[in-house]
C-alpha cells in the first residue's frame, strides 16, 4: 500500500479511529491493533512476504531473550552471530545473490571460463533493508548491553513492523521507539494537528515536486544521448530536488502519520541542501540510515580515533556500505565510492565537524561565502546522483561524458533555453522556486512549515492548508508513483 | 479529542465545500469538446430511440451525419469519439450497449489504416468516465481491476480532470474552438479548422498493436452474437494513393477479419465494395485536413453512404 493511494486514504482514518475510540487508553489492544494493521498495510503489497517479516521479527524476538538468558558469553555470542548470520543472510539472498552470481560469472569470463550462474526469479521483499536493520540494532544493543530483551512480543513486533516506517524507514533504535510503544498513550491535540500538517507538506513535496521533476528528469535521462551539456546538467538538478521531495516527503509523511498515533520517530532529513559541505549533507541526508552506519559500524571499526589512515578506510567502508545498502548494483557502489572521495578531504584535515550549526542560524539570508559553499556542496550531490539514477556504470559514464564535453555548446543552451521556456510549465517553476524559499525560511524547523502559521487566526492558518492542498490538486501527478526508496 | 475531531470534521466540510463549487466550475467552463456529453447522455437515456449506431474515430465523427443517413431507412446516432481505439470501442460496447434488452440493429463501424495504433489512438475509456453514470462509475471504481483507481478518480471530477485547464476556465472558455457546436447533429460535428496545407500532409507511419486486434475481434464477436448487423466504412481521406492503401498490413488484417466473418466492407479511399463510384476523397474543397471531412464534405459523404445502405439493406445484407 502506497501512502499516496486511495487505499491509504481509507485505511489511515479507520486505524485512527479504532486506535484512539475503541483501544484508547488500553495500551495492549492499542499495540494489537497497530501489528495487526502494519501486517496489513504490508500484506496489502504481497501476503506472502508478510511470512518473512514475521519470521524475521520471531528470529531476532527469541535471540535476543536467548542473548539475554544465556550464562556465559560464549553462549551470547553464539546466538548473536546466529542473528546476525540469519539477518545478513536473508538480505544477501533477495537482495545480492543475483548481483553476486552474475558479476561472479562477468569476472570470471574475462579469464575464457564462460558458466551460466544460477539465479533466482524472486522480486525483492519491500523495506527488507528497513526491517533487517531495526532488527540488526535491536540485536547488537543487546549484545553490547544498551538494552535488555524485550519480553513481550507484540511490543517487539510492533517496533520492527509499525507501519508508517516498515517500507523506507526511517530506521529505528530500539533505544528510541521501544520506550514508546510500551508507554501509555494518551491523544495530544498539538500533537495529531502537527502530525497532520507534517504529512500535507510530505504530499506536497512528493506529489507536486518530486514527481512533477521524476517527468523531467524522466525524459531527459530515458533519451540523455538526444541531449546536449546544459540540458543534461539540467536532468541532473531534476532529479536532485526529485529523489530529496520523494524521499523526505515519504518521511515526512511517515513521521506525520505516526505521530497521529503518538509516536515519534527519529528525524530522517534535515534540509541537506543548505549544507556547507559534504560532511554536512551527509549529517541532513537521511540521518536515520548515516547514523546507524556511525553507530554500528564506523565506531566499531575504530571511527576516528586512530590515525588518518584508519580514517579513510573506515570512511570508505562505511560509504562502500552504505551504496551497497541502497541495491545490488554497480552505480550505488561507485555513488558511495564517490562520495567518499568528496568527505575525504575534510576527513583527513579534521575540518568534518566545521559546520555542525544550521547555516545562516537566525538570519534571513546567507553570507556571500555560505552562498558559494552551498552551491558546490549541492553541485557535488547532483553529480553523485547522475551515478546513483544511472541504469548502470554504461549509461553514467556516457551522461557524464556528454555533459561535460557538451557544456561548451552554444546549441546546447539553445535547446536548453526552449526546455525551459516551452516544455517545461511555467507553474511549474515557480512552485519549485516558492517551494525552494519556504524549505530556506523553515530550515530552523523540524520541517519547513512546522510552525508556519501558528500564530495566524483560524481564517488565514486554515487558508495557508486549503492553498496547500489545492496546489497538491492543481499541480501534482495523480498516477500513483511509488516511492524510489521502496526499491531499497 | 472532541476537538481536534470537531476541526478536522470542519475543516473537511469547508474543503469539500470549495471542491464542489470548482467542480461545478469547472464542469462548465473548460476546453473539453461539447459533444462528447451530449454522446453520452444519448447512450445513457436515448439508446433504444436509434436502430442504428456509428462507432469511429474523429474521421467518423466529422464526416457521419446521422440526419442524412435517415434516408437509408435505418435512423443512426454517430458515437464516433476523437482518438478511439478497438480497446476503447469493446470496453464501450460491454458497458453502455451489451447489457441492454433493446439493442441497435445495425452497426457503421468506421475503420482506419492506424486504428490498431493505440500511441495514435490515444483515448482511454476510464478519461471518460465523468460522462459515466453513478453505477457505472462506482462498479467500475470497485469491481474493475482493469483500471487505475486514480485514473478512474482524477478523470471523475472535473475540477481533477481539467486541472490543467484552469486558465480556459477562469476566462470562462467553454468548449473546443476547432468544433463548431451548431452544426451538431445526433453524434456528428463539423470539424470547422479551415485548410492548412501545413496540416493537409497525410501521415501513414503507423504500428500494429496485437492487443487491438485482439480487441477489435471480440468486439465484432459480441456484436455478431447480439445480432448487430455490422458494415465497415473507410470515410474518404485526401491526398493518400490507392495502391498505399494496398500495401497497408492493417487494411490486410481487416479485409481478411471481414471476409472471415461475412462483413460488408464500404471503402471510399480504394471503392472497395462501393454500388456506386465514388471521388470523394479527390475533391480537396471537402476536407478540413488529409483526414477530417468538412461540414460540406460530410454532406456529400453521409448522401453517399445511405444510398449504399439503402442498396445493400434491401438487396444484400440483412435479407439473408
Amino acid at each position: 500500500m502506497l501512502f499516496n493511494s486511495i487505499d491509504f486514504a481509507i485505511f489511515l482514518p479507520i486505524v485512527f479511529i479504532l486506535y484512539w475510540f475503541v483501544t484508547n487508553k488500553k495500551l495492549i489492544l492499542q499495540n494489537l491493533l497497530i501489528l495487526i494493521a502494519s501486517y496489513f498495510f504490508y500484506a496489502c503489497w504481497d501476503w506472502r512476504f508478510l511470512f518473512l517479516l514475521i519470521f524475521s521479527s520471531l528470529l531476532d524476538y527469541f535471540t535476543g531473550l536467548k542473548m539475554e538468558d544465556a550464562n556465559d558469553q560464549k553462549g551470547k555470542r553464539f546466538w548473536f552471530w546466529l542473528s546476525i548470520i540469519i539477518n545478513i543472510g536473508f538480505l544477501g539472498v533477495f537482495k545480492y545473490y543475483n548481483f553476486f552470481a552474475e558479476s561472479f560469472s562477468e569476472a570470471i569470463s574475462h579469464f575464457g571460463l564462460h558458466i551460466s550462474p544460477w539465479t533466482l526469479s524472486v522480486i525483492l521483499p519491500v523495506g527488507i533493508s528497513f526491517y533487517t536493520f531495526h532488527g540488526l540494532s535491536y540485536i547488537i544493543d543487546i549484545y553490547k548491553g544498551r538494552i535488555g530483551a524485550e519480553r513481550n512480543f507484540v511490543d517487539y513486533a510492533v517496533f520492527v513492523s509499525f507501519f508508517p516506517l516498515l517500507v523506507a524507514g526511517p530506521i529505528e533504535r530500539a533505544t528510541h521507539l521501544l520506550p514508546q510503544i510500551k508507554k501509555e498513550r494518551t491523544f495530544e491535540y498539538s500533537k495529531a494537528v502537527d502530525g497532520l500538517r507534517q504529512i500535507l507538506w510530505g504530499f506536497f513535496k512528493k506529489i507536486v515536486v518530486a514527481d512533477q521533476c521524476a517527468e523531467y528528469a524522466n525524459q531527459i535521462f530515458n533519451n540523455s544521448a538526444d541531449y546536449s551539456g546544459s540540458t543534461l546538467v539540467l536532468g541532473a538538478i531534476f532529479f536532485t530536488f526529485q529523489i530529496y521531495g520523494d524521499f523526505s516527503g515519504y518521511s515526512d509523511i511517515a513521521l506525520g502519520t505516526a505521530r497521529l498515533f503518538g509516536i515519534d520517530l527519529l528525524r530522517n532529513f534535515a534540509f541537506p541542501y543548505f549544507s556547507r559541505d559534504i560532511a554536512e549533507f551527509w549529517r541532513r541526508w537521511h540521518i536515520s540510515l548515516s547514523s546507524w552506519f556511525r553507530d554500528y559500524l564506523y565506531i566499531p571499526l575504530g571511527g576516528s580515533k586512530g590515525g588518518n589512515l584508519m580514517r579513510v578506510r573506515n570512511t570508505f567502508i562505511i560509504f562502500i556500505v552504505s551504496g551497497f545498502w541502497h541495491g545490488a548494483n554497480w552505480t550505488f557502489i561507485i555513488w558511495g565510492v564517490l562520495n567518499a572521495f568528496f568527505i575525504m578531504p575534510s576527513i583527513v584535515m579534521k575540518t568534518n565537524r566545521n559546520n555542525l550549526e544550521i547555516v545562516a542560524q537566525g538570519k534571513l539570508f546567507p553570507s556571500v561565502k555560505e552562498f558559494f559553499q552551498m552551491a558546490i556542496t549541492f553541485a557535488m550531490a547532483a553529480f553523485a546522483w547522475i551515478i546513483f539514477r544511472a541504469e548502470n556504470i554504461s549509461h553514467a559514464w556516457h551522461y557524464i561524458h556528454d555533459m561535460l564535453t557538451g557544456l561548451m555548446s552554444k546549441s546546447g543552451y539553445i535547446q536548453t533555453i526552449n526546455l525551459v521556456c516551452y516544455k517545461i510549465e511555467g507553474s511549474f517553476l515557480t512552485i519549485l522556486l516558492l517551494f525552494i524559499f519556504i524549505e530556506w525560511f523553515g530550515r530552523e524547523r523540524q520541517y519547513a512549515i512546522s510552525d508556519l502559521g501558528l500564530k495566524w487566526g483560524r481564517v488565514f492558518r486554515w487558508s495557508l492548508y486549503l492553498s496547500i492542498i489545492l496546489a497538491i490538486f492543481y499541480l501534482g501527478k495523480f498516477e500513483e508513483n511509488t516511492f524510489i526508496y521502496f526499491q531499497f | 479529542m472532541k476537538h481536534f475531531v470537531k476541526n478536522y470534521l470542519l475543516f473537511v466540510l469547508l474543503a469539500i465545500l470549495i471542491f464542489t463549487s470548482i467542480n461545478i466550475f469547472q464542469s462548465t467552463y473548460n476546453a473539453e469538446p461539447t459533444h462528447y456529453r451530449k454522446q453520452y447522455e444519448s447512450i445513457i437515456n436515448n439508446a433504444n430511440v436509434y436502430n442504428g449506431i456509428i462507432i469511429g474515430t474523429s474521421h467518423a465523427s466529422h464526416s457521419l451525419r446521422p440526419t442524412i443517413l435517415d434516408a437509408s431507412g435505418i435512423r443512426y446516432y454517430n458515437y464516433s469519439l476523437n482518438g478511439s481505439n478497438p480497446e476503447f470501442h469493446y470496453k464501450w460496447y460491454k458497458s453502455f450497449i451489451h447489457y441492454k434488452e433493446i439493442k441497435p440493429k445495425y452497426c457503421l463501424y468506421a475503420f482506419d489504416f492506424f486504428m490498431f495504433d493505440k500511441d495514435l489512438l490515444w483515448r482511454r475509456f476510464e478519461q471518460d468516465v465523468e460522462y459515466f453514470p453513478a453505477h457505472l462509475f462506482v462498479n467500475e471504481l470497485l469491481n474493475n481491476d482493469n483500471f487505475n483507481k486514480f485514473d478512474l478518480i482524477v478523470n471523475r471530477f472535473p475540477f481533477l480532470k481539467y486541472r490543467r485547464q484552469i486558465k480556459q476556465s477562469l476566462k470562462l472558455e467553454r468548449g473546443s474552438p476547432q468544433f463548431d457546436s451548431n452544426t451538431y447533429d445526433r453524434g456528428y460535428i463539423s470539424f470547422s479548422i479551415p485548410f492548412d496545407s501545413i496540416q493537409f500532409k497525410p501521415k501513414l507511419n503507423y504500428k500494429i498493436d496485437p492487443i487491438q486486434v485482439g480487441y477489435f475481434k471480440l468486439l465484432l464477436k459480441q456484436m455478431l452474437e447480439d445480432n448487430v448487423n455490422i458494415i465497415f466504412v473507410m470515410t474518404p481521406q485526401y491526398g493518400i494513393n490507392v495502391n498505399e492503401y494496398y500495401q497497408m498490413e492493417s487494411l490486410k488484417i481487416i479485409d481478411y477479419i471481414s471476409k472471415e466473418l461475412d462483413i460488408p466492407v464500404l471503402n471510399y479511399n480504394t471503392g472497395l465494395g462501393l454500388e456506386f463510384k465514388s471521388y470523394i476523397n479527390t475533391n480537396i474543397n471537402y476536407f478540413s485536413d488529409w483526414g477530417h471531412m468538412n461540414h460540406n464534405g460530410a454532406n456529400i459523404f453521409s448522401n453517399a453512404i445511405a444510398k449504399e445502405i439503402k442498396a445493400r439493406t434491401h438487396n444484400i445484407v440483412y435479407e439473408k
